[in-house]
């Protein structure tokens, strides 16, 4: 399995492969992050394109359009989302005056 | 909702497809013009003439949503709609009517008083209807970040606020890897089943497909977010408790009507066939939503904070009704929904009609001796806390009976018996707010702030929760008849 895997024709395997990996560091990001609010912005980011990356790779080997298409909505609405994101994060600030995540502790219990 | 998938005489292509979507479209042009009003007309009173003109439109909408004769696939099969569509369609508009009344005039006291407000409200309300009625994978994730992104937004409307930017920010970080994991399911899904559409998702050789299994798991995680389901509810009760109380309302209703119809969908019309999967994944989050929703909420002293937990053990019973995988269970959950639509609205109308120093009230100790300030208050609050906990004959009592009657019928006993014994754990802090309400000395810096709008939705939620026997024959008719 893994001399398959090594052959030197890429398969949709590895592209599954890369892309899991991405996705999987962007969620390690959002979970490890100790530091900074808009590092988990970034992770989010690197999310969706790990989810991206899987969509078009299916695409490509399946001949069929849609996956693309999805592809092409996901990049807009993850522009969307980091827009509300920052926005949020701005008034945040304005209210604390620091984006650590250590400070977003004032609702716990 | 066995008819749905022969496709014989009413598939509306190309034009004709926006027959369907009539009352989508009437709502977004509405949106549109209500920013321009917003901007260009509505001088003085910004925030209630805005308020009028949403109600105003919702009230259309929901006529237009129960008169639209057209119904059937649309936009190249992206979207269909049948009477069980247009029954949870309704329900969600009425939520959100409900709401918009509520707040008009208590915007002040929340600090919301921004006529944004209504634009956000209604903005996520199309985003709702769409995803009620998507038929294909990408209407469903389009559909469900158009209702999560305004409410992000709603979280954090409360500029000034510290509470409310730290809800909004949690909110938004955890629901942005939610709808991460969403799209991960659904990227799998589409590699291996070969299709986003549900009519065309192909699950013949589904035993040994590990890769589809995978994409389930993350699908349902990602709507668990949504519903706020145990494991995944951390985010539930520090949004609930930092957004002003008439969004913490939207988002204990709207949206959770939405995604549970969706699971709906997806368990009795897409993965109807793999069902034993999804099965289990559905009866983890049930128990678990159980479990945490009852002894998660018993320390709480937040008003808000305890609903979140209460609605967490409500979402697993709810959970339950779906579990048994059959018709009577479907009836059962949507009966469920609109009995606790209706105690939501009570409590909150409530909540929001009182205030300590022109704060809206938070902890639970401000409820002490509202039974001498408020007697009136202090009663209907009791009713809505004996119908949560079950107790005959209110209305919280029915939508379990017929629950957990589903359940049995299945054969899972064991489930069953996981359900009341929770249920009777939950009971306790039901009657905690009683005891404090009735038996502890008296705080007498709360104010009584009832609007006209406010005593309507708690009398009408009453007389829902105190007689819904009579009732009964009536909803059930209108489940039977949009379950066809």
């Amino acid at each position: 399995m893994i001399a398959n895997f090594l052959s030197s024709e890429i398969k949709m395997q590895h592209y599954l492969v890369l892309s899991t990996l991405i996705f999987l560091l962007g969620v390690t990001g959002i979970f490890l992050n100790r530091k900074n609010v808009i590092t988990i912005l970034m992770s989010i980011e690197l999310m969706l394109l790990g989810v991206n990356f899987n969509f078009i790779a299916f695409s490509f080997f399946m001949d069929s359009i849609s996956g693309q298409i999805f592809s092409l909505f996901i990049l807009t609405v993850v522009a969307a989302e980091a827009a509300i994101g920052l926005a949020i994060l701005v008034v945040f600030f304005r209210n604390k005056g620091s984006i650590d995540v250590k400070d977003i502790n004032l609702l716990k219990g | 909702m066995s008819r749905n998938l022969t496709k014989d005489n009413y598939n509306l292509d190309g034009i004709d497809g926006f027959l369907v979507g009539i009352p989508e479209f009437f709502l977004f042009c509405a949106i549109l013009l209500l920013i321009t009003l917003n901007i260009y007309y509505f001088k003085s009173k910004q925030f209630k003439n805005s308020s009028k003109f949403s109600i105003f439109v919702i009230f259309i909408t929901a006529i237009l949503v129960l008169f639209n004769p057209y119904h059937g696939f649309a936009f190249n099969d992206l979207v269909f709609i049948d009477q069980f569509n247009k029954f949870m369609k309704c329900l969600i508009l009425l939520s959100i009517f409900f709401i918009l009344i509520m707040t008009k005039n208590k915007s002040e006291i929340e600090g919301i008083n921004y006529p944004e407000f209504n634009v956000l409200v209604l903005l996520s309300t199309c985003g709702m209807m769409i995803a009620a009625s998507s038929n294909s994978l990408m209407t469903l994730y389009l559909a469900i970040e158009l209702q999560s992104l305004p409410i992000y937004v709603l979280c954090a409307l409360r500029k000034n606020n510290l509470k409310s930017s730290e809800s909004g920010l949690k909110y938004f970080v955890l629901g942005a890897l939610s709808s991460g994991f969403l799209l991960f399911g659904i990227s799998l899904i589409y590699g291996f089943a070969g299709s986003v559409n549900y009519n065309d998702i192909n699950l013949n050789d589904i035993s040994s497909n590990l890769g589809l299994n995978f994409g389930l798991v993350f699908l349902i995680s990602g709507i668990a977010f949504k519903i706020s389901a145990a494991p995944f509810h951390m985010w539930a009760p520090d949004v609930y408790e930092g957004s002003p109380s008439p969004i913490t309302l939207l988002i204990a209703s709207a949206p959770k009507i939405t995604a549970i119809t969706v699971l709906m969908i997806l368990t009795f019309k897409v993965f109807k066939k793999i069902n034993y999967h999804w099965d289990d994944l559905l009866i983890v989050l049930c128990i678990t939503s159980m479990i945490v929703g009852s002894i998660g909420a018993i320390i709480q002293s937040n008003i808000k904070r305890l609903l979140a937990y209460s609605s967490i053990a409500h979402i697993g019973f709810i959970l339950l009704g779906l579990v048994s995988f059959s018709k009577s269970g479907l009836s059962a959950v949507m009966l469920y929904l609109i009995i606790y639509l209706f105690l939501l609205i009570g409590v909150f109308s409530i909540i929001l009609s009182l205030k300590k120093e022109d704060q809206p009230i938070e902890a639970l100790s401000d409820l002490k001796g509202l039974s001498v300030n408020f007697p009136h208050l202090s009663i209907s609050l009791l009713i809505f806390m004996f119908s949560m906990a079950g107790i005959p004959p209110l209305s919280g009592f029915f939508g379990k009976w017929f629950v957990f009657f589903a359940v049995v019928e299945k054969g899972f006993y064991s489930l069953a018996v996981i359900g009341v014994i929770f249920s009777v754990i939950s009971a306790f802090y039901y009657l905690k707010i009683i005891k404090i309400m009735y038996f502890e000395g008296s705080e007498d810096q709360v104010v009584l702030d009832q609007t006209l709008e406010l005593k309507f939705s708690m009398y009408l939620s009453l007389i829902i929760t105190c007689f819904i026997f009579l009732f009964l024959p009536f909803f059930q008719g209108l489940i039977t008849k949009s379950l066809l």
